[in-house]
C-alpha cells in the first residue's frame, strides 16, 4: 500500500476545513446521500494517497472541489450508474420552497449543478468559478442563464435568482 | 430568494459523524508513520538519497539475494527483491506504446479487454472490534500466509527504485479472535517517482483463496473471457483525464489504466498499471501467471 507523507495533523485540518464544501459538493451533484458518502470518502483518499503540496489554502479548495466534481462525473458516466434506478433517495426540508427546490435540481442535467452550486452556495463570481472548473467566463455565464431557465420552468414560482 | 432558499437547503447537508470517522479511518490507514521525517530527509539532499539508492543496488546485486525468503524466518523484517529481468513476452500481437489493443493475441492464451469504466466504488466493510483485531505482519510473515512471494517476477525498469521498497512494508490484516484470518488486504505498490503522484504505478492487491475485496469491474456477463496458459482472467482498459476539466471540455492530459483480475493458484488478484505502455502490463501478467 502506498503509505502518504501527510500527517494526523493534516487529516484533522482538511477534514475540519472541507468536509462540508465536499459533502454539499457531492450531495448537489449526485442528488442522494449514498453517492455523497461514496464521493465524500473517495476524495479524501484521493487527497491522502496524491501527496499534494498545495501553494494556499484557495488551491487546495479548487483542488478538492475539481476532484469531488470529477468522482460525480466519473459515477454519471458509469455503466453502473447509467443502467441502475436508484432508490427514491430525496431529502425532505423543513420549507416548501427548499422541498421544491431540491426536487427541480433532481430534475436539472448534472452539468449544470456545479455552475449553480459554486454560484449560488459558495458566492463565487463568474471568473471564479470558471476558473475552478476551467472553463471560460462565457461558458459559466452560459451554463448559468440556462441552468436558470430550466429552473425557472419547473419551480414555477417567482423566485429572484440574482 | 432562490439563493436564500438554496443556502438554508444546503446548509443542513453534512457528513454524518460516522462517515467522518470512517473516511478519517481510510486515510490514517495510508499515512506513513516516518512521513514527516522523510519528507524532510528528501527535501534534505535528494542527491544524498540517489547515491543510497545506488549503493544499494550494488549491495544486494553484490551479494546476490535469493528471491524469497523462506517462510520459517516470519520474525525477519528483510525481503529480498524481484527480477526485473525482460522476461518472456510471448506477445503475438504488435503493440506500440501509447496505443491500445482490445484483443491481444498471445503465444499462450488470449487477452480481451473490456471498458472498464466503473463507479467509483468504497469498501463498505465493518469488523466486528468484540470478536475481531488487527494486526500488522512482517513481509516474511505474509509470503508465510501466502506461500509464495506474489510479486511481479517482471518489472519495467521504470520501478527500478520503487522496487526496494515495495514489498519491505509491514502489512495489515483483520484477524478474528479464534486466531483465523478474516480479511487480507496485501498490497504492492509500484512508483515510477515517489515524489510526482502522477508518475506511471503499478499496484499487485492479493486476497488469499478468493479476489480481493475491491474486484469489481469485469466481469459483465457479455464480455468474451480471456486466458493465458488456460488460466482464465478479466481484463480491462480505462483511458483517465486528469487535471482541471470541465464536464464538456477534455482533461489536460490523459494517462492508460490496465486492470486484471484472476485467481491464480489459490491466490487473488487485482493487478492496476497507471500510464504504463500496454504491452508492460500484459509482460508484468505473464511473469505473475507462468
Amino acid at each position: 500500500m502506498q503509505k502518504s507523507l501527510h500527517t494526523d495533523d493534516d487529516i484533522e485540518r482538511v477534514l475540519q476545513q472541507y468536509a462540508n464544501l465536499v459533502y454539499r459538493i457531492a450531495y448537489s451533484q449526485t442528488q442522494n446521500r449514498s453517492d455523497a458518502d461514496d464521493i465524500f470518502q473517495e476524495v479524501f483518499l484521493q487527497y491522502i494517497k496524491s501527496n499534494r503540496v498545495f501553494e494556499s489554502s484557495e488551491h487546495e479548495k479548487a483542488w478538492l472541489i475539481r476532484v469531488t466534481i470529477n468522482f460525480c462525473k466519473k459515477l454519471w458516466n458509469s455503466a453502473w450508474f447509467r443502467h441502475t434506478v436508484g432508490f427514491d433517495q430525496e431529502m425532505v426540508f423543513e420549507m416548501p420552497e427548499e422541498n421544491d427546490i431540491s426536487h427541480a435540481l433532481s430534475q436539472l442535467p448534472p452539468i449544470y449543478r456545479s455552475v449553480i452550486y459554486l454560484f449560488y452556495y459558495e458566492d463565487m463570481s463568474i471568473a471564479q468559478v470558471s476558473e475552478v472548473l476551467n472553463m471560460k467566463e462565457s461558458a459559466v455565464r452560459t451554463r448559468l442563464t440556462r441552468a436558470r431557465e430550466l429552473l425557472r420552468t419547473k419551480l414555477k414560482g417567482d423566485y429572484d435568482y440574482v | 430568494m432562490f439563493r436564500k432558499y438554496y443556502k438554508s437547503m444546503f446548509t443542513g447537508i453534512q457528513p454524518d459523524e460516522d462517515l467522518l470517522i470512517k473516511t478519517k479511518n481510510k486515510m490514517h490507514s495510508h499515512i506513513d508513520p516516518k512521513g514527516l521525517s522523510r519528507m524532510k530527509i528528501t527535501r534534505l539532499s535528494t542527491a544524498t538519497a540517489c547515491l543510497a539508492v545506488i549503493a544499494v543496488v550494488a549491495i544486494s546485486f553484490h551479494l546476490g539475494q535469493p528471491k524469497t525468503v523462506s517462510p520459517t524466518s516470519a520474525g525477519s523484517s528483510s525481503m529480498a527483491s524481484t527480477p526485473t529481468s525482460s522476461g518472456n513476452s510471448g506477445i503475438e500481437t504488435v503493440l506500440q506504446n501509447g496505443k491500445y489493443e482490445a484483443v491481444v493475441k498471445l503465444s499462450n492464451g488470449v487477452l480481451n479487454f473490456v471498458d472498464a469504466n466503473a463507479p467509483a466504488t468504497s469498501a463498505k466493510l465493518y469488523f466486528d472490534p468484540k470478536t475481531t483485531h488487527e494486526e500488522e505482519w512482517t513481509p516474511a510473515q505474509v509470503v508465510k500466509y501466502l506461500g509464495k512471494d506474489v510479486r511481479p517476477g517482471y518489472l519495467p525498469t521504470i520501478f527500478s527504485t520503487a522496487e526496494q521498497t515495495a514489498g519491505k512494508t509491514n502489512q495489515f490484516v483483520v484477524m478474528n479472535n479464534d486466531g483465523t484470518v478474516n480479511y487480507d488486504n496485501i498490497s504492492y505498490y509500484y512508483n515510477g517517482s515517489p515524489d510526482d503522484a502522477s508518475a506511471p504505478s503499478l499496484e499487485v492487491k492479493v486476497s488469499k483463496g478468493k479476489l480481493p475485496h475491491d474486484c469489481v469491474i469485469y466481469r459483465a456477463s457479455n464480455q468474451t473471457p480471456s486466458n493465458i496458459n488456460g488460466h482464465t482472467l478479466s481484463v480491462g482498459y480505462e483511458k483517465i483525464g486528469v487535471g482541471l476539466y470541465s464536464e464538456n471540455s477534455s482533461p489536460v492530459q490523459t494517462y492508460d489504466q490496465y486492470s486484471a483480475e484472476f485467481l491464480y493458484d489459490g491466490i487473488g488478484y487485482r493487478v492496476v498499471s497507471k500510464g504504463l505502455p500496454q504491452k508492460e502490463f500484459i509482460k508484468i501478467l505473464l511473469s505473475i501467471i507462468q
